[in-house]
Protein backbone atom coordinates (compact mmCIF):
# COMPACT_ATOMS: atom_id res chain seq x y z
CA UNK A 1 0.00 0.00 0.00
CA UNK A 2 1.32 3.42 -0.91
CA UNK A 3 2.43 5.77 1.87
CA UNK A 4 0.00 8.54 2.62
CA UNK A 5 -1.18 10.66 5.52
CA UNK A 6 -3.37 7.83 6.81
CA UNK A 7 -0.54 5.29 6.86
CA UNK A 8 1.61 7.84 8.72
CA UNK A 9 -1.05 8.44 11.35
CA UNK A 10 -1.46 4.67 11.73
CA UNK A 11 2.31 4.38 12.23
CA UNK A 12 2.15 7.10 14.89
CA UNK A 13 -0.77 5.41 16.64
CA UNK A 14 1.37 2.30 16.87
CA UNK A 15 4.66 3.97 17.89
CA UNK A 16 3.51 6.99 19.92
CA UNK A 17 -0.14 6.30 20.74
CA UNK A 18 -0.39 9.15 23.24
CA UNK A 19 0.58 11.65 20.57
CA UNK A 20 -2.41 11.15 18.31
CA UNK A 21 -5.56 12.73 19.67
CA UNK A 22 -9.01 13.57 18.39
CA UNK A 23 -10.99 16.68 19.27
CA UNK A 24 -14.63 15.73 18.89
CA UNK A 25 -16.04 19.08 19.89
CA UNK A 26 -17.00 21.51 17.14
CA UNK A 27 -14.29 24.10 16.37
CA UNK A 28 -14.21 27.07 14.04
CA UNK A 29 -10.76 27.20 12.43
CA UNK A 30 -11.51 30.57 10.83
CA UNK A 31 -12.16 32.06 14.26
CA UNK A 32 -8.76 31.08 15.73
CA UNK A 33 -10.18 28.13 17.73
CA UNK A 34 -7.57 25.75 16.35
CA UNK A 35 -4.73 28.24 16.75
CA UNK A 36 -5.66 28.78 20.40
CA UNK A 37 -5.83 25.05 21.15
CA UNK A 38 -2.42 24.48 19.60
CA UNK A 39 -0.94 27.49 21.39
CA UNK A 40 -2.29 26.28 24.76
CA UNK A 41 -0.79 22.84 24.18
CA UNK A 42 2.46 24.30 22.91
CA UNK A 43 2.82 26.36 26.08
CA UNK A 44 2.99 22.98 27.85
CA UNK A 45 5.52 21.72 25.29
CA UNK A 46 2.95 19.28 23.93
CA UNK A 47 2.60 18.84 20.19
CA UNK A 48 0.39 15.82 19.48
CA UNK A 49 -1.11 15.17 16.09
CA UNK A 50 -4.61 16.59 16.49
CA UNK A 51 -7.47 15.44 14.32
CA UNK A 52 -10.37 17.85 14.58
CA UNK A 53 -13.43 15.75 13.78
CA UNK A 54 -15.95 18.57 13.55
CA UNK A 55 -14.33 21.67 12.08
CA UNK A 56 -16.60 24.36 10.72
CA UNK A 57 -15.93 25.28 7.11
CA UNK A 58 -15.96 28.76 5.59
CA UNK A 59 -19.64 28.32 4.73
CA UNK A 60 -20.31 28.14 8.48
CA UNK A 61 -21.26 24.46 8.46
CA UNK A 62 -19.58 21.48 10.10
CA UNK A 63 -17.36 20.09 7.38
CA UNK A 64 -17.28 16.50 6.20
CA UNK A 65 -13.55 17.05 5.88
CA UNK A 66 -11.51 16.72 9.05
CA UNK A 67 -8.69 19.06 9.97
CA UNK A 68 -5.35 17.49 10.90
CA UNK A 69 -2.63 19.51 12.61
CA UNK A 70 0.87 19.13 14.07
CA UNK A 71 2.11 16.29 11.85
CA UNK A 72 5.19 18.38 11.13
CA UNK A 73 6.30 19.01 14.70
CA UNK A 74 8.78 16.93 16.76
CA UNK A 75 11.80 14.89 15.94
CA UNK A 76 10.14 11.57 16.82
CA UNK A 77 7.30 12.05 14.35
CA UNK A 78 9.81 12.85 11.65
CA UNK A 79 11.79 9.73 12.54
CA UNK A 80 8.62 7.69 12.15
CA UNK A 81 7.91 9.34 8.81
CA UNK A 82 11.39 8.54 7.54
CA UNK A 83 11.52 5.04 9.03
CA UNK A 84 14.34 5.93 11.42
CA UNK A 85 14.86 4.63 14.97
CA UNK A 86 14.17 6.94 17.89
CA UNK A 87 17.88 6.87 18.74
CA UNK A 88 18.74 8.65 15.48
CA UNK A 89 20.37 11.98 16.27
CA UNK A 90 19.44 15.15 14.47
CA UNK A 91 22.70 15.21 12.44
CA UNK A 92 22.08 11.57 11.48
CA UNK A 93 18.58 12.52 10.36
CA UNK A 94 20.01 15.30 8.20
CA UNK A 95 22.49 12.81 6.71
CA UNK A 96 19.55 10.55 5.91
CA UNK A 97 17.78 13.40 4.13
CA UNK A 98 20.90 14.03 2.10
CA UNK A 99 21.06 10.37 1.16
CA UNK A 100 17.38 10.28 0.20
CA UNK A 101 17.75 13.36 -1.98
CA UNK A 102 20.65 11.68 -3.77
CA UNK A 103 18.68 8.46 -4.31
CA UNK A 104 15.75 9.96 -6.11
CA UNK A 105 12.95 7.66 -7.19
CA UNK A 106 10.99 8.37 -10.38
CA UNK A 107 7.20 8.55 -9.90
CA UNK A 108 4.74 6.12 -11.42
CA UNK A 109 1.45 7.00 -13.08
CA UNK A 110 -1.78 5.30 -12.06
CA UNK A 111 -5.14 5.70 -13.72
CA UNK A 112 -7.77 7.82 -12.03
CA UNK A 113 -9.74 4.76 -10.92
CA UNK A 114 -6.75 3.64 -8.86
CA UNK A 115 -6.21 7.09 -7.37
CA UNK A 116 -7.90 7.67 -3.99
CA UNK A 117 -7.74 11.44 -4.49
CA UNK A 118 -10.13 10.99 -7.42
CA UNK A 119 -12.90 9.57 -5.25
CA UNK A 120 -14.51 13.02 -5.37
CA UNK A 121 -13.84 15.58 -8.09
CA UNK A 122 -15.54 18.96 -8.25
CA UNK A 123 -15.15 21.20 -11.27
CA UNK A 124 -16.73 24.36 -12.66
CA UNK A 125 -19.48 25.88 -10.55
CA UNK A 126 -19.23 23.01 -8.05
CA UNK A 127 -15.82 24.26 -6.95
CA UNK A 128 -16.17 25.84 -3.51
CA UNK A 129 -13.13 26.46 -1.33
CA UNK A 130 -15.51 27.56 1.40
CA UNK A 131 -16.45 23.91 1.90
CA UNK A 132 -12.98 23.33 3.35
CA UNK A 133 -12.13 23.85 7.06
CA UNK A 134 -9.61 26.55 6.25
CA UNK A 135 -7.91 28.30 9.13
CA UNK A 136 -7.35 31.87 10.02
CA UNK A 137 -3.98 31.39 11.71
CA UNK A 138 -2.98 34.65 13.42
CA UNK A 139 -4.40 37.95 14.54
CA UNK A 140 -4.15 40.50 11.70
CA UNK A 141 -4.02 37.80 9.00
CA UNK A 142 -5.69 39.20 5.90
CA UNK A 143 -8.11 36.27 5.81
CA UNK A 144 -8.22 32.48 5.93
CA UNK A 145 -5.05 30.96 4.51
CA UNK A 146 -3.92 27.71 2.96
CA UNK A 147 -0.30 26.96 3.87
CA UNK A 148 0.67 23.71 2.19
CA UNK A 149 2.82 23.12 -0.88
CA UNK A 150 1.97 23.83 -4.50
CA UNK A 151 3.12 21.95 -7.61
CA UNK A 152 4.07 23.70 -10.83
CA UNK A 153 5.65 22.46 -14.06
CA UNK A 154 8.36 24.14 -16.08
CA UNK A 155 6.94 24.50 -19.62
CA UNK A 156 10.34 24.06 -21.24
CA UNK A 157 11.79 21.06 -19.44
CA UNK A 158 8.58 19.50 -18.12
CA UNK A 159 10.17 19.28 -14.68
CA UNK A 160 7.81 19.49 -11.70
CA UNK A 161 8.53 21.87 -8.84
CA UNK A 162 6.97 21.72 -5.38
CA UNK A 163 7.18 24.64 -2.99
CA UNK A 164 5.40 26.29 -0.09
CA UNK A 165 3.52 29.52 -0.72
CA UNK A 166 0.91 31.01 1.51
CA UNK A 167 -2.48 31.60 -0.14
CA UNK A 168 -5.20 33.91 1.08
CA UNK A 169 -8.73 32.81 0.22
CA UNK A 170 -10.38 35.56 -1.80
CA UNK A 171 -13.55 33.87 -3.05
CA UNK A 172 -15.04 30.41 -3.39
CA UNK A 173 -12.80 29.78 -6.40
CA UNK A 174 -9.84 32.12 -6.10
CA UNK A 175 -6.91 32.84 -3.84
CA UNK A 176 -4.04 35.30 -3.82
CA UNK A 177 -0.72 33.45 -3.76
CA UNK A 178 2.37 34.98 -2.21
CA UNK A 179 5.04 33.73 -4.60
CA UNK A 180 8.54 34.47 -3.35
CA UNK A 181 11.13 34.92 -6.10
CA UNK A 182 12.27 31.33 -6.43
CA UNK A 183 11.48 28.37 -8.67
CA UNK A 184 7.68 28.69 -8.88
CA UNK A 185 8.04 32.39 -9.62
CA UNK A 186 10.47 31.61 -12.44
CA UNK A 187 7.99 29.11 -13.88
CA UNK A 188 5.06 31.49 -13.54
CA UNK A 189 7.00 34.32 -15.19
CA UNK A 190 7.86 32.05 -18.13
CA UNK A 191 4.13 31.51 -18.72
CA UNK A 192 3.31 35.12 -18.03
CA UNK A 193 5.84 36.39 -20.58
CA UNK A 194 3.78 34.52 -23.19
CA UNK A 195 0.50 35.70 -21.64
CA UNK A 196 -0.39 32.12 -20.75
CA UNK A 197 -2.02 30.71 -17.63
CA UNK A 198 0.36 28.80 -15.37
CA UNK A 199 -1.09 25.43 -14.23
CA UNK A 200 -0.66 24.70 -10.53
CA UNK A 201 -1.94 22.20 -7.98
CA UNK A 202 -1.93 22.51 -4.20
CA UNK A 203 -1.61 19.39 -2.08
CA UNK A 204 -3.54 19.68 1.17
CA UNK A 205 -2.65 16.49 2.98
CA UNK A 206 -0.12 13.74 2.31
CA UNK A 207 2.55 11.69 4.06
CA UNK A 208 5.15 13.89 5.83
CA UNK A 209 7.83 12.50 3.52
CA UNK A 210 5.93 14.14 0.66
CA UNK A 211 5.99 17.47 2.46
CA UNK A 212 9.67 17.08 3.33
CA UNK A 213 10.51 16.42 -0.30
CA UNK A 214 8.51 19.51 -1.22
CA UNK A 215 10.88 21.51 1.02
CA UNK A 216 13.84 20.47 -1.14
CA UNK A 217 15.85 23.45 -2.35
CA UNK A 218 18.14 22.11 -5.00
CA UNK A 219 18.83 22.82 -8.66
CA UNK A 220 15.91 24.00 -10.77
CA UNK A 221 16.37 21.11 -13.21
CA UNK A 222 15.65 18.42 -10.61
CA UNK A 223 12.11 16.98 -10.61
CA UNK A 224 10.84 17.35 -7.09
CA UNK A 225 8.38 14.51 -7.63
CA UNK A 226 11.52 12.34 -7.89
CA UNK A 227 12.97 13.92 -4.75
CA UNK A 228 9.72 13.15 -2.94
CA UNK A 229 10.06 9.55 -4.14
CA UNK A 230 13.50 9.52 -2.51
CA UNK A 231 12.02 10.70 0.77
CA UNK A 232 9.17 8.21 0.56
CA UNK A 233 11.63 5.45 -0.43
CA UNK A 234 9.07 4.38 -2.99
CA UNK A 235 7.72 5.85 -6.23
CA UNK A 236 5.28 8.69 -5.70
CA UNK A 237 2.02 7.66 -7.34
CA UNK A 238 0.71 10.29 -9.72
CA UNK A 239 -2.52 10.51 -11.62
CA UNK A 240 -3.89 12.76 -14.37
CA UNK A 241 -5.38 16.02 -13.18
CA UNK A 242 -9.02 16.86 -13.83
CA UNK A 243 -8.03 20.02 -15.70
CA UNK A 244 -5.08 19.01 -17.90
CA UNK A 245 -5.14 15.20 -17.84
CA UNK A 246 -1.73 13.61 -18.34
CA UNK A 247 -0.17 16.96 -19.18
CA UNK A 248 -0.20 17.80 -15.49
CA UNK A 249 0.00 15.00 -12.97
CA UNK A 250 -1.07 15.24 -9.34
CA UNK A 251 -0.35 13.00 -6.32
CA UNK A 252 -2.77 10.08 -6.39
CA UNK A 253 -2.65 9.40 -2.64
CA UNK A 254 -3.10 12.95 -1.40
CA UNK A 255 -6.06 13.76 0.78
CA UNK A 256 -7.07 16.86 -1.18
CA UNK A 257 -5.60 18.42 -4.33
CA UNK A 258 -6.72 21.79 -5.62
CA UNK A 259 -6.07 22.48 -9.29
CA UNK A 260 -5.95 25.92 -10.79
CA UNK A 261 -4.05 28.50 -12.77
CA UNK A 262 -1.96 31.53 -11.90
CA UNK A 263 -3.42 34.25 -14.08
CA UNK A 264 -0.95 36.25 -16.18
CA UNK A 265 -0.89 39.99 -15.59
CA UNK A 266 -3.21 39.79 -12.58
CA UNK A 267 -1.98 40.66 -9.09
CA UNK A 268 -4.04 40.65 -5.91
CA UNK A 269 -3.61 42.32 -2.54
CA UNK A 270 -2.64 39.66 -0.03
CA UNK A 271 -1.71 39.68 3.65
CA UNK A 272 -0.75 40.44 6.30
CA UNK A 273 0.08 36.91 7.37
CA UNK A 274 1.90 35.60 10.44
CA UNK A 275 4.96 33.99 8.92
CA UNK A 276 7.58 31.39 9.81
CA UNK A 277 10.02 33.82 11.49
CA UNK A 278 7.29 34.74 13.97
CA UNK A 279 6.30 38.15 12.58
CA UNK A 280 3.46 39.38 10.44
CA UNK A 281 4.42 39.63 6.81
CA UNK A 282 2.90 42.92 5.56
CA UNK A 283 0.20 43.18 2.94
CA UNK A 284 1.57 43.24 -0.61
CA UNK A 285 0.64 42.58 -4.22
CA UNK A 286 3.68 42.71 -6.51
CA UNK A 287 4.49 38.99 -6.35
CA UNK A 288 0.96 37.85 -5.58
CA UNK A 289 -0.75 36.43 -8.67
CA UNK A 290 -4.37 35.43 -8.67
CA UNK A 291 -4.84 31.66 -8.32
CA UNK A 292 -8.09 30.70 -10.05
CA UNK A 293 -9.29 27.33 -8.84
CA UNK A 294 -10.57 24.98 -11.55
CA UNK A 295 -11.04 21.69 -9.70
CA UNK A 296 -10.95 20.15 -6.23
CA UNK A 297 -10.08 16.46 -5.88
CA UNK A 298 -10.51 14.76 -2.51
CA UNK A 299 -10.72 11.35 -0.92
CA UNK A 300 -13.63 9.89 0.98
CA UNK A 301 -13.20 10.95 4.60
CA UNK A 302 -10.56 13.45 3.53
CA UNK A 303 -8.31 15.18 6.04
CA UNK A 304 -7.29 18.77 5.40
CA UNK A 305 -3.81 19.64 6.64
CA UNK A 306 -2.40 22.97 7.68
CA UNK A 307 0.63 24.29 9.52
CA UNK A 308 0.93 27.04 12.10
CA UNK A 309 4.22 28.86 12.19
CA UNK A 310 6.37 29.34 14.17
CA UNK A 311 4.75 27.00 16.68
CA UNK A 312 7.10 24.18 17.74
CA UNK A 313 10.22 22.92 16.02
CA UNK A 314 9.40 21.71 12.55
CA UNK A 315 12.03 19.18 11.55
CA UNK A 316 10.12 18.29 8.38
CA UNK A 317 10.83 21.80 7.12
CA UNK A 318 14.35 22.20 8.48
CA UNK A 319 15.87 18.78 7.87
CA UNK A 320 15.84 18.84 4.06
CA UNK A 321 17.69 22.13 4.19
CA UNK A 322 20.12 20.89 6.81
CA UNK A 323 21.03 18.05 4.47
CA UNK A 324 21.64 20.55 1.67
CA UNK A 325 23.79 22.70 3.96
CA UNK A 326 25.81 19.66 4.99
CA UNK A 327 26.49 18.88 1.35
CA UNK A 328 27.59 22.42 0.53
CA UNK A 329 29.68 22.96 3.64
CA UNK A 330 31.43 19.62 3.30
CA UNK A 331 32.34 20.41 -0.27
CA UNK A 332 34.25 23.36 1.20
CA UNK A 333 35.51 21.69 4.40
CA UNK A 334 35.28 17.89 4.74
CA UNK A 335 35.53 18.12 8.54
CA UNK A 336 32.05 19.62 8.94
CA UNK A 337 30.20 17.37 11.40
CA UNK A 338 26.76 18.96 11.75
CA UNK A 339 24.66 21.87 10.56
CA UNK A 340 21.71 23.21 12.51
CA UNK A 341 19.08 25.29 10.86
CA UNK A 342 16.36 24.58 13.31
CA UNK A 343 13.13 26.30 14.13
CA UNK A 344 12.16 29.91 14.46
CA UNK A 345 15.48 31.20 15.76
CA UNK A 346 17.46 29.67 12.96
CA UNK A 347 15.46 30.77 9.95
CA UNK A 348 18.31 33.08 9.03
CA UNK A 349 20.98 31.65 11.33
CA UNK A 350 23.07 28.62 10.51
CA UNK A 351 25.13 26.83 13.15
CA UNK A 352 27.98 24.64 11.92
CA UNK A 353 30.24 22.32 13.89
CA UNK A 354 33.49 20.95 12.51
CA UNK A 355 36.77 19.23 13.19
CA UNK A 356 38.97 22.17 12.28
CA UNK A 357 42.09 21.04 10.44
CA UNK A 358 43.40 24.45 9.46
CA UNK A 359 42.84 28.08 10.31
CA UNK A 360 40.49 29.41 7.67
CA UNK A 361 38.35 26.27 7.60
CA UNK A 362 35.53 28.05 9.48
CA UNK A 363 35.56 30.88 6.93
CA UNK A 364 35.33 28.45 4.00
CA UNK A 365 32.45 26.51 5.55
CA UNK A 366 30.66 29.75 6.44
CA UNK A 367 31.11 31.10 2.94
CA UNK A 368 29.57 27.91 1.53
CA UNK A 369 26.58 28.31 3.85
CA UNK A 370 26.19 31.94 2.81
CA UNK A 371 25.60 30.88 -0.79
CA UNK A 372 22.42 28.98 0.04
CA UNK A 373 18.84 29.68 0.95
CA UNK A 374 18.28 32.81 3.06
CA UNK A 375 21.33 32.57 5.25
CA UNK A 376 22.21 35.81 7.03
CA UNK A 377 24.32 34.85 10.05
CA UNK A 378 26.68 31.89 10.24
CA UNK A 379 28.20 30.62 13.48
CA UNK A 380 30.98 28.04 13.30
CA UNK A 381 31.96 25.86 16.26
CA UNK A 382 34.31 23.03 17.16
CA UNK A 383 32.88 19.54 17.10
CA UNK A 384 32.57 19.37 20.90
CA UNK A 385 29.73 21.89 20.65
CA UNK A 386 26.25 20.48 20.12
CA UNK A 387 24.84 22.92 17.57
CA UNK A 388 21.32 21.84 18.50
CA UNK A 389 21.86 22.96 22.10
CA UNK A 390 21.43 26.73 22.61
CA UNK A 391 23.38 26.63 25.87
CA UNK A 392 26.39 25.08 24.16
CA UNK A 393 26.14 27.69 21.41
CA UNK A 394 26.02 30.65 23.78
CA UNK A 395 28.81 29.22 25.94
CA UNK A 396 31.13 28.86 22.96
CA UNK A 397 30.34 32.35 21.70
CA UNK A 398 31.05 33.74 25.16
CA UNK A 399 34.30 31.86 25.70
CA UNK A 400 35.88 31.26 22.29
CA UNK A 401 35.21 34.51 20.48
CA UNK A 402 37.15 37.75 20.53
CA UNK A 403 34.73 39.88 18.55
CA UNK A 404 37.33 42.14 16.91
CA UNK A 405 39.09 39.09 15.47
CA UNK A 406 36.37 36.52 14.97
CA UNK A 407 33.24 38.41 13.98
CA UNK A 408 33.06 39.45 10.32
CA UNK A 409 30.34 41.76 9.06
CA UNK A 410 29.54 41.27 5.38
CA UNK A 411 28.24 44.03 3.15
CA UNK A 412 24.57 43.82 2.05
CA UNK A 413 25.35 41.86 -1.10
CA UNK A 414 23.03 38.96 -0.49
CA UNK A 415 19.46 38.33 -1.55
CA UNK A 416 17.61 38.24 1.72
CA UNK A 417 14.21 36.90 2.57
CA UNK A 418 11.10 39.00 2.17
CA UNK A 419 9.91 37.65 5.51
CA UNK A 420 12.87 39.08 7.42
CA UNK A 421 11.49 42.09 9.32
CA UNK A 422 14.97 43.48 9.92
CA UNK A 423 15.62 44.24 6.23
CA UNK A 424 16.27 47.90 5.51
CA UNK A 425 16.73 47.29 1.80
CA UNK A 426 13.91 46.01 -0.37
CA UNK A 427 15.46 42.55 -0.64
CA UNK A 428 19.19 42.63 0.05
CA UNK A 429 20.67 41.71 3.40
CA UNK A 430 24.06 42.04 5.03
CA UNK A 431 25.60 39.07 6.78
CA UNK A 432 27.70 38.04 9.73
CA UNK A 433 30.16 35.22 10.24
CA UNK A 434 31.16 34.31 13.77
CA UNK A 435 34.12 31.97 14.06
CA UNK A 436 33.61 30.45 17.51
CA UNK A 437 36.26 27.79 17.09
CA UNK A 438 39.36 27.54 19.23
CA UNK A 439 42.58 28.68 17.57
CA UNK A 440 45.04 26.09 16.30
CA UNK A 441 47.99 28.47 16.19
CA UNK A 442 48.25 29.24 19.91
CA UNK A 443 47.55 27.47 23.22
CA UNK A 444 43.96 27.60 24.45
CA UNK A 445 42.77 26.55 27.89
CA UNK A 446 41.24 23.07 27.90
CA UNK A 447 37.61 22.57 28.86
CA UNK A 448 37.32 21.59 32.52
CA UNK A 449 35.77 18.21 33.17
CA UNK A 450 35.59 15.22 35.47
CA UNK A 451 38.17 12.64 34.38
CA UNK A 452 36.72 10.04 32.01
CA UNK A 453 37.92 7.15 34.18
CA UNK A 454 36.18 8.61 37.23
CA UNK A 455 32.94 8.95 35.29
CA UNK A 456 33.24 5.32 34.20
CA UNK A 457 34.24 4.09 37.69
CA UNK A 458 31.55 5.84 39.69
CA UNK A 459 28.13 4.27 39.23
CA UNK A 460 25.58 6.83 40.35
CA UNK A 461 23.06 4.25 41.56
CA UNK A 462 25.60 2.92 44.12
CA UNK A 463 25.65 6.33 45.81
CA UNK A 464 22.21 7.74 45.04
CA UNK A 465 19.83 4.79 44.86
CA UNK A 466 17.22 4.72 42.12
CA UNK A 467 14.36 5.07 44.59
CA UNK A 468 15.91 8.32 45.84
CA UNK A 469 16.88 9.55 42.39
CA UNK A 470 13.43 9.11 40.92
CA UNK A 471 11.95 11.45 43.52
CA UNK A 472 14.41 14.27 42.93
CA UNK A 473 12.52 16.63 40.64
CA UNK A 474 14.08 17.80 37.43
CA UNK A 475 14.95 21.47 37.98
CA UNK A 476 13.32 23.19 35.04
CA UNK A 477 14.44 26.60 36.29
CA UNK A 478 18.09 25.79 35.60
CA UNK A 479 17.97 26.99 32.01
CA UNK A 480 21.67 27.46 31.56
CA UNK A 481 23.02 24.16 32.80
CA UNK B 1 8.43 42.51 4.37
CA UNK B 2 11.57 44.09 5.54
CA UNK B 3 10.06 47.49 5.73
CA UNK B 4 6.57 47.69 7.15
CA UNK B 5 4.25 50.68 6.87
CA UNK B 6 1.42 51.04 9.37
CA UNK B 7 -1.99 51.84 7.90
CA UNK B 8 -4.98 52.92 9.96
CA UNK B 9 -8.35 51.71 8.70
CA UNK B 10 -10.83 54.57 8.12
CA UNK B 11 -13.74 52.49 9.42
CA UNK B 12 -12.60 50.39 12.37
CA UNK B 13 -9.53 52.55 13.12
CA UNK B 14 -7.39 49.47 13.66
CA UNK B 15 -3.81 49.42 12.44
CA UNK B 16 -2.29 46.86 10.08
CA UNK B 17 0.97 46.58 8.16
CA UNK B 18 1.65 46.80 4.43
CA UNK B 19 4.74 46.65 2.26
CA UNK B 20 6.04 50.12 1.24
CA UNK B 21 5.41 49.18 -2.40
CA UNK B 22 1.71 49.42 -1.70
CA UNK B 23 2.04 53.19 -1.25
CA UNK B 24 1.30 55.06 -4.44
CA UNK B 25 0.54 51.83 -6.30
CA UNK B 26 -3.15 52.56 -6.82
CA UNK B 27 -4.05 49.22 -5.19
CA UNK B 28 -6.66 49.41 -2.44
CA UNK B 29 -5.61 48.40 1.05
CA UNK B 30 -7.53 45.56 2.67
CA UNK B 31 -8.30 45.90 6.36
CA UNK B 32 -7.87 42.43 7.91
CA UNK B 33 -10.07 43.39 10.85
CA UNK B 34 -13.24 44.72 9.20
CA UNK B 35 -12.66 43.44 5.64
CA UNK B 36 -12.90 46.94 4.13
CA UNK B 37 -11.05 47.67 0.88
CA UNK B 38 -10.10 51.34 0.70
CA UNK B 39 -7.80 53.67 -1.24
CA UNK B 40 -4.68 55.14 0.31
CA UNK B 41 -6.16 58.64 0.54
CA UNK B 42 -8.92 57.38 2.86
CA UNK B 43 -6.55 56.20 5.57
CA UNK B 44 -6.57 58.67 8.49
CA UNK B 45 -2.99 57.82 9.38
CA UNK B 46 -0.07 56.24 7.56
CA UNK B 47 3.09 55.72 9.61
CA UNK B 48 6.24 55.06 7.58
Amino acid sequence: MAKDLRSFIDDCRREIPNEVIHVNKEVNPANYDVTAIIKHLGAQKKFPIIIFDKPVNLNGRVSDIKLTMNCEISQRKTQIALGLPKEASRPEMAETCLEMEEHRVPPIIVDTKSAPVKENVKVGNDVDLYDLPIMRHHEMDGGPYMTMSTVSKDPKSGVYNCSYHRMEIKSKNSTAMHASPRHLWKIFRTYEDENKECPVATVLGHHPAYHMGACYSGPFEVSEYEVIGGYLREPLRLTPSATWGEDFLIPADAEIVIEGVLVPGKRMVEGPFGEAPGYLGPQRFQTCPQYQVRAINYRKGAMYQSVITPEGDKPWMDLPREGAYLRRCREAVPGVTAVCKQGRHAHYNVFISMKKMSEGDPGRAAAAAMTFDHTKNVFVFDDDIDVFNPTDILWAIATRVQPHRQVSILQPLFRGNLLDPSLVDEIKTSGMIVDATRPLDRPFSPVSKCPDDAMARIKLEEFVPGEVLQHIPMDRTTYWA
Amino acid sequence: MGQAVEITCPTCKKIFVVNPHMLGSGMDFHCPFCNLYFPEKDSPKIRK
